[in-house]
This record gives structure tokens, sequence and C-alpha cells, in this order.
């Protein structure tokens, strides 16, 4: 599926999906802006939680809450992701084809009202101006508990640990969520400024996929941003990995049962790069799939642990293999999972590895038109690279990658950190490791 | 003559076929014009299952967490040709689970089914267990059952159901502990099979781009009519109505305290015929959406309050013979929470608060859309049907219900559930350091 592009305004664009294949029609804005500083970041992340608590005409979040309801559920989303060094902020809403309400409402015109009263008319205070402060204090606290909440899932904490000691310096390794420090130093009024540069800063990828007509979204889109005025800050893509002299061990500890291992890795494929194929290729075979090296050693050979994978941040050129692990195991998952690295290093693949990841990557990338958040991201994150390539044209370009390929891929990656989580609850012991 | 009817829905725009096998299995296919399709097989059998008697009058008692073990090992075969590369060979990704009461086989597919739907049909029906194949999937699944002790979500949601329940296995880790898989052995698995593992105690459903007689033309080359074993005996505990323990508190490495507010119902599951059991649990899941959804006055008096956030949740589940309330959120004050939650309803009961027939029919918009959305992906559908088997109510069926129910219907409820006797109180505290 080919999205329509129509540009509203200077940084301002709409990726336009014409089908009726879906009982819903979903509209989403996604707002990227430079991830340059913690403190701005902080902000940033923020904002779309305070601008749901209330607007002019829904000025309590219960108020907003049943008139989603009434709209037959519409669902409104935001969220905070890092794209490379870009800070992406997203709100969404999805609402059900005109079809299949009961009397025939078309409610798209209700879900632009409700877009432009969140982005466009936030409730302030009427003495300073700005936004209310119960609003951003209670905000504040819940994105500051959100953070520290990142320990309960340990295997999360562990991927968040290894990227920032990692990336420490680096602008990849900014927090997209904020520290409980640069949060805590949000007042209403900062928070505001950070608003209005929004507003003015940001580069607006829009993406709609349902039946209304392309013209319809585009009036409303453009008069949403008709009044604003715009200074689009420039996007740049992230900075080049940095050259790695040894691989950085780090080691810490938690009252959990299992311990859990992160292993970063860099590589100078990016999605831009004409060797992104292969890295998906490359992916699959070494840690995605069930077929993949480190399921069917780690965990199906050596009962090492229950989930052994690799993942991967195209936009930065990083790649994770992560697992959850006994203590005492720790040294054997290292050499092992090094050990199918290097294999793939030395091109010791095999035709059925290859042709067995070839199959998967290809019903993974015909599985993006089935659902519109990932045909939104699809398109997102090649728009962010600047790459244009359909689902399609990439299943051709996996349907041509070659052993030769994998490993030339396999020659850019370097391991830079190994990250342990150690699981004090358990029993046994951990082996002393190497000095 | 094939035992066929075709089912539709025209608010839906959708509509499917269900066979009766002449091997006993039911089959369930769901035409749809996605890119990928979502096939099950499922056995009706899970982790509740671990009594029954054989029909040659031999009881049996399994250890916890033989359901789930024998789905892992589902995937040996003897030619050692691992299942998941010969899926994966023609387009397919292969994955399982074990819940209370099923264990389901299934993959995913963006080429043609056929050669997928092919390899389930065989797999599942060629077990495959020896001491050693069995001795590795211990280490495996001792990893899993760890992975989920450190899972705060999974701690709470069972110790709501130790304090709920005396003796309903629905308390009882699906994984099993450590030392109940230790004691598997290839027989007790093969018995398993010989009994649970049988066509008529099977469903199939298939989604996607396909019809009834692609899918009858696959079955047809595996299955055929054959002497119908009589299944075994299931038995079930007999769980009394009051509650197990009022409060378990423990602790984990967490950030905040964590609280839930566990209600066990009133109304025995036995006592209600299927229909029955499907419009209570929609009159249950309305109230609880009224009482402490999203736009309930109560989660936003505590919201504004800044004594709870996005992380509250609260819903109404029902599974065999069992059925309860979980309220759920993190709190820096639980027990604190616990008493507004409490007070709450009993305002409601004794009638100094009330719902009003505005905010009901908003809700019941709410559960109609949520229903519709649904039908956007071949695995919720296919999931939704299966769900239907299980309840023994119609897919279709459920929206009408829903159409039917009325304001009373859910105000009356009110005053049957919410006993202070039938409260269960779960709190984990963050370790101190």
């Amino acid at each position: 599926m080919k999205p329509e592009s129509i540009r509203i305004q200077e940084n301002i664009n709409l990726h336009y999906f014409q089908t009726e294949k879906f009982k819903t029609s979903q509209l989403s804005l996604y707002f990227v802006t430079p991830l340059h500083s913690p403190y701005a970041a902080a902000h940033r992340a923020l904002l779309f939680n305070v601008l749901r608590r209330g607007s002019c005409a829904f000025p309590t979040q219960r108020e907003l809450g049943i008139r989603l309801e009434e709209l037959y559920s519409a669902d409104l989303s935001t969220s905070v992701f890092k794209r490379g060094d870009m800070q992406v902020l997203h709100i969404g809403i999805s609402t059900l084809r005109r079809e299949f309400t009961r009397d025939g409402e078309d409610l798209l015109p209700g879900a632009t009202e409700l877009l432009s009263e969140l982005l466009l008319h936030p409730l302030t205070d009427r003495n300073t101006g700005v936004f209310l402060s119960d609003y951003v204090e209670s905000e504040k606290k819940n994105a500051i508990d959100r953070v520290r909440a990142q320990m309960n899932n340990k295997a999360y904490y562990a991927r968040c640990r290894c990227i920032s000691l990692m990336c420490a310096g680096e602008v990849y390794g900014i927090n997209e969520y904020g520290t409980p420090e640069d949060i805590e130093k949000i007042t209403p009024a900062s928070l505001y400024g950070a608003y209005r540069a929004l507003l003015s800063e940001a580069t607006v990828e829009a993406f709609y996929t349902g039946s209304s007509p392309a013209e319809t979204v585009r009036e409303a889109l453009a008069a949403l941003f008709s009044g604003i005025s715009r200074h689009p800050l420039r996007l740049l893509p992230a900075e080049p990995n940095p050259a790695i002299r040894r691989v950085r061990r780090v080691k810490e500890s938690t009252a959990a049962k299992q311990g859990k291992l992160c292993i970063g890795f860099r590589s100078s494929v990016r999605l831009e790069d004409p060797m992104r194929t292969a890295m998906s290729f490359f992916l699959c075979v070494f840690g995605v799939s069930p077929t993949s090296k480190l399921f069917a050693n780690v965990r199906e050979k050596l009962s090492l642990c229950y989930s052994c994978s690799a993942m991967s941040e195209s936009a930065k050129g990083i790649m994770l293999v992560t697992a959850g692990i006994e203590n005492r195991n720790f040294r054997r998952t290292v050499r092992e999972i090094f050990r199918h690295f290097r294999a793939m290093r030395r091109g010791k693949i095999t035709e059925r590895e290859i042709e067995l990841s070839r199959r998967i990557l290809i019903n993974q990338f015909l599985a993006v038109a089935d659902d519109p958040l990932l045909l939104e991201r699809w398109y997102l994150y090649r728009e962010l690279a600047g790459v244009a390539e359909t689902p399609e044209e990439a299943i051709a370009a996996v349907e041509k990658v070659t052993a030769q390929d994998l490993r030339a891929v396999s020659a850019t990656f370097r391991p830079d950190m190994i990250y342990f989580l150690r699981g004090d609850a358990a029993e046994t012991a951990e082996e002393e490791d190497d000095a | 003559m094939r035992d066929m009817t075709r089912i539709r829905d025209k608010t839906l725009r959708e509509e499917y076929t269900y066979i009766r096998h002449e091997s006993g299995l039911s089959i369930y296919v769901f035409p749809k014009d996605l890119s990928t399709a979502y096939v099950s097989l499922t056995v009706h059998f899970g982790s509740l299952d671990s009594d029954y008697i054989l029909p040659d009058g031999r009881a049996v008692h399994l250890p916890d967490g033989v359901a789930h073990f024998l789905e892992h090992k589902m995937f040996e075969s003897e030619d050692h040709i691992d299942t998941f590369d010969k899926f994966a060979a023609v387009g397919a990704s292969a994955n399982a689970y074990t819940s209370n009461e099923l264990t389901s086989y299934l993959f995913s597919t963006s080429s043609d089914i056929s050669a997928g739907l092919s390899i389930l049909l065989d797999y599942v029906f060629h077990p495959f267990f020896t001491p050693e194949n069995i001795n590795k999937e211990q280490g495996i699944i001792g990893q899993e059952i760890r992975m989920y002790e450190d899972s705060p979500g999974n701690r709470l949601y069972y110790a709501a159901m130790e304090a709920l329940y005396q003796k309903h296995g629905i308390k009882k880790n699906i994984c099993g502990t450590a030392e109940t898989i230790a004691t598997i052995t290839p027989e007790m698995l093969y018995d398993c099979c010989r009994a649970f593992y049988v066509p008529e105690n099977m469903t199939l459903v298939v989604c996607g781009r396909t019809d009834a007689e692609a899918v009858l033309s696959i079955v047809d080359r595996h299955l055929s009519a054959g002497e119908r074993t009589p299944l075994p005996t299931r038995v079930y505990p007999d769980e009394p109505a009051e509650t197990a323990k009022p409060e378990i508190r423990f602790h984990m490495d967490i950030a905040r305290p964590m609280l839930c507010l566990a209600i066990k119902d009133t109304v025995p599951a036995s006592e209600l015929d299927a229909e029955e059991r499907v419009r209570r649990c929609l009159i249950m899941n309305l109230l609880c959406d009224l009482l402490f959804g999203e736009s309930s006055e109560f989660y936003n008096r505590l919201y504004g309050r800044g004594i709870i956030s996005q992380d509250f949740s609260a819903s109404y589940e029902s599974a065999l013979g069992c059925a309860h309330f979980l309220i759920s959120c993190s709190a820096d004050d639980p027990d604190e929470v616990f008493r507004l939650l409490v007070e709450e309803l009993q305002a409601y009961r004794s009638g100094e608060r009330y719902l009003s027939p505005t905010d009901f029919e908003r809700m019941r918009r709410v559960h109609y859309a949520e229903y519709i959305k649904d039908f956007d992906s071949t695995e919720e559908i296919a999931s939704a049907l299966l769900d239907s088997v299980v309840e023994k109510v119609a897919l279709f069926r459920t929206r009408e219900i829903l159409d039917a129910i009325t304001y009373n219907d859910v105000c009356r409820e009110i005053s049957t559930v919410f006993f202070e006797k039938n409260m269960a109180k779960i709190v984990i505290s963050p370790i101190k350091k």
C-alpha cells in the first residue's frame, strides 16, 4: 500500500491511504524535533500528557473521556519515542467508520475537532496565561513515577541501562522521557514555552488511513495549522557511532530471580543505507525468529534461557542481544552469543537458514498492510531517513539478498557493551568474571 | 451429508462457516481479505485439567504444569526436523500457548495457508517425547517460570487468585513450578495425548483469504471418520462461596507499591446456562467500566488528587467455574486506595451514589464499538471465535445479547456482588534498600 503524499505546508506533510478494509479510520500526527538537550526532551515528553488534562471545550480529563466515548469509543493515543537523534511525539485518534455507527454518523469532523481542541486550545490559567499548575504538577509526578517504574520490568530496564551507559555523551544517550531531575525542574511557564516552540519548530508527518476523501482530510489539517507561525528546526541524521577501542562490561544487581543480559553492538549500516535490507535479513538469521541462531542454540540446544533474541535501532545503527538467564550461566551465555556472532561474520550460514529467514522476512513485510499503525511507522521511519521504499519494493529486495551480502553486513558490526543485571534473589552464585 | 452452517451478520458485514468434520473436529472458517491469515488448532485441555477419570475407570492426577509442558514438547518430531523450520519454509510463523482451559497451536502467514495447515494437522497429532528432550525442556521452562516470578503483574494476579479461591485450579501457575515439572515423564505426556488430543476434543479456526472448501480439502487429507474413544470425565473441585484469605502482602523489587482489590462473584457459574453466563459477563464489564473506567467519576477524582495514575485498571473475568473482579494499580498508599474503593462500592450499594441512564447508554455504545473493532485483525477474530466455542455462545450472538441489556439489569447487580466478605486485598511493597 503506497500513500498519496500531500503537502499541507512547509515541513507539514500528509500521507494519505485510501482504504475500506478496516472498520476504523486512523488519523495520526507525528511531531519530530532534534533531540538536543535533556532539559528540552523532558519538557516535550511531558507535553501531551498535560494537554490531555484539559482544553477550553473539555476542561477536565473526565469531560474529554466522555466526549471520546460519545464518539463511539474513539481511541485517543499519545506517545513519545526516540528515532536516531530525533524525539518524536505522537498523537493519534482512531474512529469507527460511518457504516458501523448506528445512524451513519461521520466521526471524522468530531475527531479533527478534538485534535484541534487539544493542540490549539489548551486550558490555561487566567492570571498567568500558561498551563494550570495543578495539571502540570500532577503530570510531573506521574512522569517521574513512570520513569522510576522502568525497573519493574527487568528485561526492559536492562535494555535502558545498556543504551544509557553505552551511549553516554552521545545525543542518542539522552533519555527521551526525561530524567526525574529534569522533570522536577519543569514549571507551568517553561512547559508552555516548550509547547509554543513545538508547534512552531517541529516537522509534522501526518497519516490518515480510512475512507474519507483526501481533500476533506487535507482541508482539516490545513485549518488546524493555519494560525501557527512556523520556524521548523532542521532535522539531522544521527551522529555516527564512535570508534570502539575495547568491549566495555558493566554489572549491576537487582533483587530478582533471573539475571538479564544485554549486549550492545554498533554498525555503520542504517535505514538510509542500501544495505538496510541485508541488515534486516542479518537480524532475522542471527536472532529474531524461532529459526534464528540464537533461539535454536542458546535456548533450544543449550536450554540456557526461555528468551534470547536480537533487536535493532535502525536509525542509529545499534543492535541489542538480550537474554534472561541464571547468574551462573552468564559467562557461558556470552560465549555462546559471540560464537554465533562470529559464525555470522565468517559466513557460516547454511542455505537453509538463509531461505527460512527470507520467507519469514517477506511474511513480516506483507503483514505491514494489515495494520494502520504498522503502515504509519513504516513510512514515518523511511520519511525521516530520506528513503522512499514501499513494503513491496522491500520484498523484492529481500528476494535478492545473498550470503555474500550477509557477510558484508556482519563485517560492519562491533561489540561495544556487555551489560548484566544480576538477579540477586537467585540461589546460585555467579562465576567470577575474567579480568 | 456434511454438517455445515453459514452464519452471517449484516451490520458487521462479516460471515463464517462452521463445519462438524466426520472425525469429530469442529472447524470454523472466517474469510477475511487481509494479508495475514491466522490459523489455530486448539485442544480443550488446559491447566485446570489436572484430575480426570479415564473411560476404563482409572483416576488420573497430573502434577501442575503438564498441559504447558506438553505444548512446548509438541514441537519435537521424530524426524528431528525443527517444526518452526518446517513452518518457516512455507512462509508461516508458528507459535503456541496454554491457558486455563486450552492448549492452542497456531501459525500466521501471508502465503497460501494450505502448506501451513498441513504441517499443523500433522505435528499436533504426532507427539514425540523422550527422556532427553523432556530434560532439556525443564531447563527452558525453568527460566520461563523465573521470568514470570520477576513480573509484578503476574505475581499480583496469582496472589489475587490464591486469596479468592480455596480449591479452584485457577490459582495454580499455568507453567507449574520447577519441582512439579521435574516429575514429568514421557509416559505421562503420551497418556494425556491419548486421552485429550483427539479430534472431537479439538477446534480448528481459520481466518484469512480462504474458504471452507479449501480448508476441508486439507483436513480431509489428514483426518477421517474413525472410532471415537469416549473423552475422560474431568473432575473439578467444588469451590466454596467464601474466599480463602482476606489479605496477602509481600515484597518485590519495584518502584512503588501495587494494589489489587479482588472480588469473588457471588453467583456460581454452574447455576447459569451458557447465554446467561455471557450476559452476566457483559453486564459486569459494563458495570466495571461505569464505576471505575476512564470516564468514571471515581477514577478522575482520585487521578486529580494524584492518588492513582494511568496504570489503574478494572475488569471482570470469568473462566470455567469461577468469576471475579480485579481492580489494580500502583499507588504510594495502597491501603488508602483500597479503603476508597470499598467506600465507593458501599456508596453505590446504599444508593447514596447511582448510575445515570445516559452514562449507561454511552457505555453500551462503547462496548458495541469495541466489539466491532475486534474484526479488523485475523488474530483477534480467531481469538473471538475460539472464545465463543468455549463459552458455547455463537460469535455474532454476543452483540444481540449486549443490545438487549438494560439500565436496570446493570443497576440490579450493584447489590448482588459488592460485599466485603467476597473481597481480598493484595499489596506488593518495594524492598527497602
